[in-house]
């Protein structure tokens, strides 16, 4: 029985890109087959994934070594609390977007492409989070990054192209600075295993350009200042449901590599002393200001939600500049928050446009009295954002505020709430023009919209009813598992 | 408390489904919850104890505050007016208000209740958001583009006076480490600020003026007597008594009334009038003891009242005659039959000039008895004083010109009827103006501070009718002047003078940084291009070299050239000296065949020599032989068996090698199927 569960962590990875094969081989049959075998897959990953829950709580780390490529540069498998967290969101988000793919991506070309993309990157993405070394880190970074373009570039137009060249460049940018940083370590440590000591103990210059590679390869990922650009190209121009991933989960794991290496390869001591973390924080307040501020222009509604993004990435970036515990667990909580609160905004505008086929928010007027729970799942979300009370996001705002407070730096706050201003602005429009705008005048085309199909909108409502029920219920997994996250790379992390 | 708290939770739980019930359905349910509110405001009348009363204790391990809730003596007062009146406004929409109008002014009834009875700030905030959110969604709800502009306009206002009290409360919790319901202990200037947007602090109160006159009549009713006085109430309880607040109050006052003079629409006016009695209530607040608090809270309640009051008789000259603009009102051309408006809306004018006697602090109203312990507050307190005398007076002037244009002048066609449900709730609302006039001491018992109400003597009954008196005499004099309207210039508003320069700043600031955003991706794509160039300029290095490569193989080809020739030459040489070379052999050979002779003779000698020789050399060969096997047997020795090249020698991990290499290769095919 232990033998099965520290197998489980190969098995979460090699399953989904076991039926990748399958469904590309299904695929040339039945259209069918296929879709329900993506479900299928994502469901059974996600339930892998809950499997490891009681051993997570009881505290247990999972540890398996698969084999070894050169002395001490293996490829391994570590769940702790703070990846079972993550893997648990991921999959569980990747769950939903499938069962909505199968009616969005009816509609769409190439669904034979989409789909095995769709379910390896799901394998990549839990590889990311379940890694026991950098090197075994980097190897799944790296194939979830590249294998993304497929998704980027779906549509084929020449506005995707041109985003996707973008992404694929600024990835291989991040990706040679992750190996650089990866280098160093070895170098410096030995090792890459971010189980076991601090890798990095001494701050030197190495250490510094460590730390700077670290800091160019995820912050990419994560659309970090000023290497945020391909971020609003890219993200928009998906589909819907790959682009509610994108923002959703994959920025995340560059949110997740930041900790790890904060946390495992140096540790908050050495940063503090070296103060290499005030780099992250102003390259994070700039992110959020800037984020939020290019957003209020936009008025293609996804450029919109993907600069939110950008502002939303440079609070979980802030959060994590700052040690103290209450930061950390609303950083966590936010990383939760989002992803809840960007997947219902880009999948309910997803069924907008998809059902409407417009994408400028000044021709939205009156959608939300045709779609209503979409629209309403729109505002639970976008109200959330803006951090109103009993949403998720306000709780995570609020704990990020008080942790800053803690840290004894109230201008953070000030920037947090200058910021849950602009996402006012931007997203205050949006939902009034949609309930109380006049509907633009049919003359020509008397085309009904009505609400989107049922295997749309599950899938969004239980991200928005999630985006309330994670806010003041007192029973709060994300929250819990954030505090046990924050509690462990703290206190137990090195 | 329980029952407050269920009331609460019912408002909440029966909004969203209201507007899916029948019409009648509808209107039972509304009665029911009327019915309730009523019941409870006089619940709370009676002084009866109400316990704390605390749920969601979990919240307190996730770093927030339980929902508490607690019944302070100044959250008694507030909550008997907020039900009182929401119950009049209720009734009086509940003919004419949409089912959407009706649930949202439940749930916004319900949170000011929430927000008077929460213990800690995290209620209070979470009350105070969605206080926020259902106002707007109130003003909204009229659907058209101008109602919508000014409930964004709204939103956007209040949602910065949230922010700006999560700032504070944050502030607060960081240095005193509780969420209890206090004096804050750090974060003033936040506190400040944030119930300055909800009090209508001067300049934060243009909201009051852009939301409520744009919301459709039936829910200004309901507007009028929630966000201020939830300011108010705040101000009293979480910020200390301060000379600036009083003064800032007094200038509110004034302020409120100069504008409210040079109003031309019905409820613009009262809008404006909010504002000044907001500031005697900040002011009474402000100055903090016994009659600035139980003044100032007895000011909310008999505000709302009357206010509400106003805004139903305004509201009814609405709906009937289909405008609220003073001006047209008095000035319709028409019909010389049409009869005034008091004579065909009685039951309107008569609220209008019940309502019109008590803002005016008239005796035996109800806005006299607040307005006499606010008086006696305010004794002494300077400039104030005077400013709030000033602000008596300009109050009768701007209610004698509200009654005198909309009902004494104004005649037009009415266009319906008014509805019972209006009708009773004006006649009920002027009952309790002139019951809480005569009989103040039904709220004694829930007064803060049980200040005395015997309010009636010969002082404050001789004031309050010379400033009446006063009042009318300025009117008088200025009617002509009132009735043409006095247009100020459009810069000298505080919407143009501040809000809109504010608001193009920061669009402009927005702008600004996306310009830099961009110009950010094309510093990238411009690098980029450098480096194409970079990678030009190479291929053009590269190329020279191919060249001079290429260069210098033609020098080799001529300098072979010049080898091939040289060569000739040099064989030529050759040949002529190979023909002098013969001759000299033929000599050579003749010589040698003698020379040949001489050797043969010489070589039986040797034959006889070389059998000796070999011999020695038969022996010689045998022994190398032997040595050789020896050799032989060790070589066979040392080579290895075929037998130990074997598959199942590749291990598992050279095949997990080749899966991995497998997978990119995968990934390879499917990049290049892309385009």
């Amino acid at each position: 029985m232990e033998t099965a569960i520290s197998f489980l962590p190969v098995w979460i990875v090699m399953f989904p890109m076991f039926m990748t094969l399958v469904i590309y081989y299904v695929e040339q049959r039945s259209e069918k087959m296929r879709n329900a075998l993506s479900v299928g897959t994502s469901v059974v990953t996600f339930l892998s994934v809950l499997m490891l829950y009681p051993y997570m709580m009881a505290g247990e780390i999972i540890e398996y070594s698969m084999f070894q490529l050169l002395p001490n540069l293996e490829i391994s498998f570590r769940v702790d609390i703070l990846s079972f967290s993550l893997a648990l969101l991921s999959s569980f988000i990747w769950m939903l977007v499938s069962i909505y793919s199968i009616d969005y991506m009816c509609h769409e070309h190439g669904c034979n492409r989409y789909y095995p993309v769709l379910i390896i990157t799901l394998a990549s993405c839990m590889g990311i989070f379940m890694a026991g070394d950098l090197f075994t880190l980097f190897v799944f970074f790296e194939l979830m990054s590249l294998i993304s373009y497929v998704l980027v570039v779906h549509e084929e137009s020449l506005e995707a192209l041109r985003a996707g060249y973008k992404y694929l460049i600024m990835t291989i940018i991040g990706g040679l600075a992750l190996f650089f940083g990866i280098i160093i370590t070895f170098e410096l440590g030995g090792s890459v295993s971010l189980g076991g000591e601090t890798l990095i103990t001494v701050p030197s210059t190495l250490a510094f350009f460590a730390f700077i590679s670290f800091l160019i390869g995820f912050g990419m990922k994560a659309g970090m200042f000023p290497l945020h650009v391909w971020l609003p190209d890219a993200h928009p121009v998906a589909p819907s449901p790959a682009s509610a991933l994108l923002s959703g989960i994959m920025l995340k794991t560059g949110a997740y590599g930041l900790l790890r290496v904060i946390f495992h390869v140096f540790s908050p001591g050495l940063l503090q002393e070296a103060g290499w973390m005030i780099i992250l924080a102003v390259v994070a307040i700039i992110t959020i200001l800037l984020g939020s501020a290019v957003a209020i222009t936009q008025d293609d509604i996804k450029r919109r939600l993907a600069y939110s993004s950008v502002g939303q990435m440079g609070y979980i970036l802030l959060g994590m500049s700052i040690f103290t515990e209450r930061a950390l667990i609303g950083d966590i909580f936010h990383i939760f928050s989002h992803a809840f609160m960007k997947s219902t905004l880009f999948l309910a505008a997803g069924a907008i446009i998809l059902k409407t086929g417009k994408r400028s928010i000044r021709e939205l007027g009156g959608i939300g009295r045709l779609m209503p729970f979409t629209m309403l799942a729109f505002t639970m979300a976008a109200l959330s954002m803006i951090g109103i009370p009993p949403l998720s996001g306000f709780l995570s705002k609020w704990t990020l505020s008080l942790g800053a407070m803690d840290a004894g730096l109230p201008y953070y706050v000030l920037v947090l709430l200058v910021s849950s201003l602009l996402n006012g602005l931007y997203y205050l429009p949006i939902i009034i023009t949609a309930f109380f705008g006049a509907e633009p005048g049919h003359e020509h085309e008397q085309v009904k919209i009505s609400e989107a199909p049922y295997k749309m909108l599950i899938p969004i409502a239980i991200l928005a009813v999630s985006c309330l029920l994670f806010g003041l219920l007192p029973t709060n997994l994300p929250f819990d598992l954030s505090r046990k996250a924050a509690d462990f790379l703290l206190r137990g992390g090195f | 408390m329980e029952f407050y708290l269920l009331f609460i939770l019912s408002c909440f739980i029966v909004a969203p489904f209201l507007p899916r019930l029948s019409e009648k359905r509808r209107r039972g349910v509304l009665v029911m919850l009327l019915c309730l509110m009523i019941f409870l405001a006089f619940y709370n009348l009676s002084g009866v104890e109400l316990h704390d009363y605390s749920v969601l204790e979990e919240l307190e391990a996730m770093g927030l505050a339980p929902l508490a809730f607690t019944a302070h003596p100044y959250a008694r007062m507030a909550v008997f007016g907020f039900l009182l009146v929401g119950a009049l406004a209720l009734m009086y929409g509940l003919q004419v208000a949409g089912p959407k109008e009706q649930a949202v002014s439940l749930v916004a009834i319900a949170s000011a209740v929430g927000i008077a009875l929460s213990a800690n700030f995290i209620t209070l905030f979470l009350f105070w958001e969605v206080l926020t959110f259902s106002v707007a969604i109130l003003i909204m709800l009229k659907l058209t583009p101008h109602a919508v502009s000014m409930g964004c306009k709204f939103l956007i206002f209040h949602i910065v006076g949230g922010l700006l009290l999560f700032l504070g409360i944050v502030q607060h919790h960081s240095a005193s480490g509780s969420f209890v319901l206090e004096k804050p202990a750090a974060g003033l200037l936040f506190f400040v600020l944030a119930i300055a947007f909800k009090a209508a602090f001067l300049p934060l109160h243009v909201w009051v003026a852009w939301g409520y006159p744009a919301a459709s009549h039936a829910t200004s009713v309901v507007l009028a007597g929630l966000t201020t006085k939830v300011g108010v109430y705040a101000v009293a309880r979480i910020l200390e008594p301060h000379p600036a607040i009083v003064l800032m109050g007094a200038s509110m006052a004034v302020f409120g009334i100069c504008c409210a003079l040079l109003q031309k629409n019905m409820r613009g006016l009262l809008s404006y009038h909010i504002i000044s009695q907001v500031g005697y209530m900040v002011a009474g607040a402000g100055m903090g003891g016994y009659y600035g608090i139980d003044g100032s809270l007895l000011h909310v309640i008999n505000h709302m009242l009357y206010k509400a009051l106003l805004f139903m008789s305004a509201g009814a000259v609405l709906l009937t005659a289909g405008t609220e603009d003073l001006h047209d009102l008095s000035h319709h051309q028409g019909d010389k039959q049409v009869l005034s408006l008091w004579r065909v809306l009685p039951v309107a004018a008569l609220g209008a000039l019940v309502g019109a006697l008590s803002i005016s602090g008239v005796p035996p109203f109800n806005g006299y008895v607040s307005k006499y312990l606010l008086k006696k507050a305010m004794y002494g307190a300077g400039p104030a004083e005077t400013m709030l005398m000033l602000a008596s007076i300009g109050t009768v002037v701007s209610f004698c010109k509200f009654c005198y244009f909309a009902f004494v002048k104004g005649r037009v066609p009415l266009q319906r009827g008014l509805p019972v449900s209006m009708q009773a709730a004006i006649l009920l609302a002027s009952a309790a103006c002139v019951f809480l006039g005569i009989y103040p001491h039904v709220v004694q018992k829930i007064l803060p501070y049980h200040s005395s109400l015997i309010v009636y003597n010969a002082g404050g009954i001789v004031s309050a009718l010379t400033f009446l008196a006063v009042g009318i005499a300025v009117f008088v004099v200025l009617k002509k002047t009132l009735d043409r309207g006095i247009n100020l210039p459009a810069w000298l508003s505080v919407e143009q003078s501040l809000y809109q320069p504010l608001a193009f700043s920061l669009k402009a600031c927005c702008h600004y940084i996306t310009t830099f955003d961009s110009s950010l991706n094309t510093a990238y794509e411009k690098a980029g291009g450098t480096a194409r160039i970079l990678i030009e300029k190479t291929e053009l290095f590269d190329g020279a070299i191919n060249e001079a490569y290429e260069k210098s193989g033609d020098l080799a080809r001529r300098l072979a050239d010049r080898t091939e020739q040289f060569d000739g030459a040099l064989n030529e040489a050759y040949e002529k000296s190979g023909k002098f070379a013969k001759q000299l052999a033929d000599g050579t050979q003749a010589f040698d065949a003698s020379l040949n002779e001489a050797y043969e003779s010489s070589g039986k000698l040797a034959r006889r020599l070389a059998d000796k020789a070999a011999q020695a050399d038969d022996t010689l060969d045998d022994l190398y032989e032997q040595s050789g096997q020896r050799s032989r047997s060790l070589w066979d020795r040392m080579r290895g068996r075929p037998s130990d090249w074997n598959i199942r020698n590749l291990n598992f991990d050279s095949f997990l090698i080749a899966l991995m290499l497998g997978l990119f290769l995968f990934i390879l095919v499917y990049f290049t199927g892309i385009r």
